[in-house]
């Protein structure tokens, strides 16, 4: 018979429990940094010597020498435009509709299964959904405005489920008082839950937007060009953009090329960097007003 | 209430967003997109184009010319839609596509532009193998290939595992490389490392001892250090020949040499005036081009028969839709494009000849 009793607190076998623990988290997290670490140092040591003036108001051309990127990062900004002005209305229309209109019940259940897989299926499929629908059935060609909606359904689903997350985790408690005292409900979601959950939403928003620029595929089936003597004019017009050169840069038989792809991917990541910084003060920024 | 502010200035900047977005959609609608000479095809036509494309737009800064590189089909699919003027090819235009263009209504000029090799190579460090007969690589690579061992080639090679490395079949290299060697399209084991692009390739087998790949000559030239080249003997008594720029050019290097192609849209040298000076412009510099993407260049006559070739609109294939076309030489080429209209002085200014060969 075991004495249940006597209980003995082994503190020093907990604690070194504790540190091993400890210790594997922060070996999991220095992994992760290291690889990243050695990916910066890797690009930034082979393509910095190309980063001129030249290199990033330049044109593509057929020598590395002579090599820009101005029309892509012309064409990634406008590709990031498109996608705001889409994805922001549509995404959070939706959240507002399934979180706050909806009724609990068998279609939403399945609108809320086929956005949660829609955020799963790979860009490439994207692509050939692009291709199909505003490349050849819309009749928009190769076009900024073909990329830029096919992009944005890519990223439609993650920027849906982060406003939904953000509307959620607004207390129940505001929308009654809200409601006690009379708001109607276009009042408790334009005065109260927008001005509450924005931070979130900006936040699951800027990270799309970060994905969006980044992604290749999607730009490859809609057929952007690689060899462009001007940047996009209007919406129908011919483009280019940043993944697209460094993917067919990567592809060329010289070294040259692959250094020049390594420095159109430093500016893509000073790209991502600053659309993260921003959205990091954005968020900032709200809480402090909500707060305030 | 401070929150006011915030919350009525939101709305209202998405929806100028939104009204900025339909404004300019609105006005591109009417924007000149006609003007533009567009490029497309072959990623392995695509640096010839390139050089052309860039070059052009040196001379002209006013032309809008643009170049993608969707592959040798996926452009056919988008010149047979009229989305393209220029289309690359790494092979003839097939059968199929040829009745897809009758049907599009889509009349093109057939116009080679230079000659590309594939390279076999090995590891530096394999001592073994100088050369291979083309029934000997075709015992390596065919579909159900019982090669597993460099000794299963040829009485003498060590008894070690040999490791297969090669382009995947999205690309034109896969279905010249197929074809020349083991008879048919497709037919390859399915037991080799395919990659998507040739840089994976020269990658794979410069690290693998025992292995050996197939990829275009121009990333050999680029890795020869990392690379042993193969020479290989077409058993028709000429030997074992290594692809170097004068073998390639002169037709010795056979069966893995191959032409390249452009296709020009006959409707949009008619609409569009800018096509035809950059067509012209192609042609004219083309030797200069091939080489400065690393190609094979023609000599000067070659050129000078695909201007005329050119300048008497000179519609449908030569080799009427026959697809990859194996051994076609220099020779053959010449014979092809003499018999098929260049000889006959037809006057430029119809451009609407006959296209009996096209096609049937």
């Amino acid at each position: 018979m075991k004495d249940h009793s006597a209980f003995h607190p082994q503190l020093d076998k907990r604690r070194r429990y504790g540190t091993l623990i400890a210790g594997l988290l922060f070996a999991a997290t220095m992994l992760g940094l290291l690889v990243l670490a050695t990916l910066i140092v890797d690009v930034v040591t082979t393509g910095s010597g190309w980063l001129s003036e030249q290199f990033l108001t330049g044109y593509p051309t057929a020598r590395p020498e002579t090599s820009g990127i101005w029309p892509a990062i012309v064409g990634s900004l406008y590709l990031m435009l498109i996608v705001a002005a889409t994805t922001v209305p549509l995404g959070v229309g939706t959240a507002l509709y399934l979180e706050e209109y909806a009724d609990e019940g068998g279609l939403k259940r399945i609108i809320q299964l086929n956005i949660t897989n829609l955020a799963g299926v790979p860009s490439v499929v994207y692509g050939i959904l692009g291709l199909g629908v505003f490349v050849y059935l819309f009749d928009m060609g190769s076009s900024l405005l073909a990329a830029g909606l096919t992009l944005s359904l890519l990223v439609l689903p993650i920027v849906v489920i982060s406003a939904q997350e953000a509307l959620r985790s607004i207390p129940q408690g505001v929308r009654e008082s809200a409601f006690a005292l009379g708001a109607t409900r276009s009042q408790v979601i334009w005065h109260h839950l927008i001005p509450m959950a924005l931070p979130g939403i900006m936040t699951g928003v800027i990270l799309s937007l970060s994905r969006a620029v980044g992604e290749t595929a999607p730009l490859v089936l809609v057929g952007a060009s690689l060899a462009i003597n001007f940047t996009p004019a209007h919406l129908l017009d011919d483009f280019t953009a940043l993944p697209m050169l460094v993917f067919q840069w990567t592809e060329e038989p010289g070294a040259s090329f692959q250094e020049l792809a390594a420095a159109a991917i430093i500016v893509l990541m000073a790209f991502l960097l600053l659309m993260n910084l921003s959205a990091i003060l954005l968020r900032n920024h709200f809480e402090d007003q909500l707060a305030g | 209430m401070n929150r006011l502010p915030c919350l009525t200035g939101w709305p209202a900047a998405l929806c100028s967003v939104a009204l900025l977005a339909g404004l300019v959609l609105f006005t591109g609608c009417g924007g000149d997109t006609a003007q533009t000479v567009r490029v497309d095809g072959s990623s392995t036509v695509f640096p010839i184009s390139r050089a052309a494309v860039t070059d052009y737009q040196q001379e002209n800064p006013d032309a809008r010319v643009v170049a993608g590189n969707s592959g040798t089909s996926a452009g056919f699919q988008r010149f047979f839609r009229g989305e393209t003027d220029v289309t690359g090819a790494s092979r003839p235009i097939r059968e199929d596509e040829l009745r897809r263009a009758e049907e599009a209504g889509i009349e093109f000029i057939e116009l080679p532009i230079g000659y590309d090799g594939i390279s076999i190579t090995t590891h530096p460090t394999n001592d073994f193998v100088s050369c291979l007969t083309v029934s000997e690589l075709n015992a390596i690579w065919e579909d159900g290939s019982t090669v597993e061992q460099w000794s299963d080639i040829r009485d003498g090679f060590p008894d070690k595992e040999i490791r297969l490395y090669g382009r995947s079949s999205a690309s034109g290299t896969y279905d010249y490389f197929t074809e020349a060697i083991n008879g048919e399209r497709g037919n390859i084991r399915d037991n080799y490392n395919a990659s998507g692009t040739d840089n994976a390739t020269v990658q794979g087998v410069s690290r693998d001892q025992r292995g050996m790949a197939f990829f275009g000559l121009s990333y050999y030239e680029n890795n020869s250090d990392n690379l042993r080249l193969i020479a290989v003997d077409n058993e028709q008594g000429e030997g074992c020949v290594e692809p170097t720029q004068e073998t390639v050019a002169n037709g010795t290097y056979q069966p893995l040499a191959r032409p390249e192609f452009i296709y020009v849209n006959v409707a949009s040298l008619q609409e569009n005036p800018e096509v035809v000076s950059f067509v012209r412009h192609y042609i004219a510099n083309a030797q200069r081009f091939v080489r400065q993407a690393e190609y094979i260049a023609f000599e000067s006559e070659v050129y000078d028969l695909v201007m005329q070739r050119f300048e008497n609109r000179k519609t449908g294939s030569m080799f009427e839709g026959s697809g990859p076309t194996i051994g076609v030489r220099i020779g053959d080429l010449l014979n092809r494009m003499n018999t098929d209209g260049n000889a006959a002085p037809s006057d430029s200014t119809t451009a609407a000849p006959d296209s009996t060969n096209a096609g049937s």
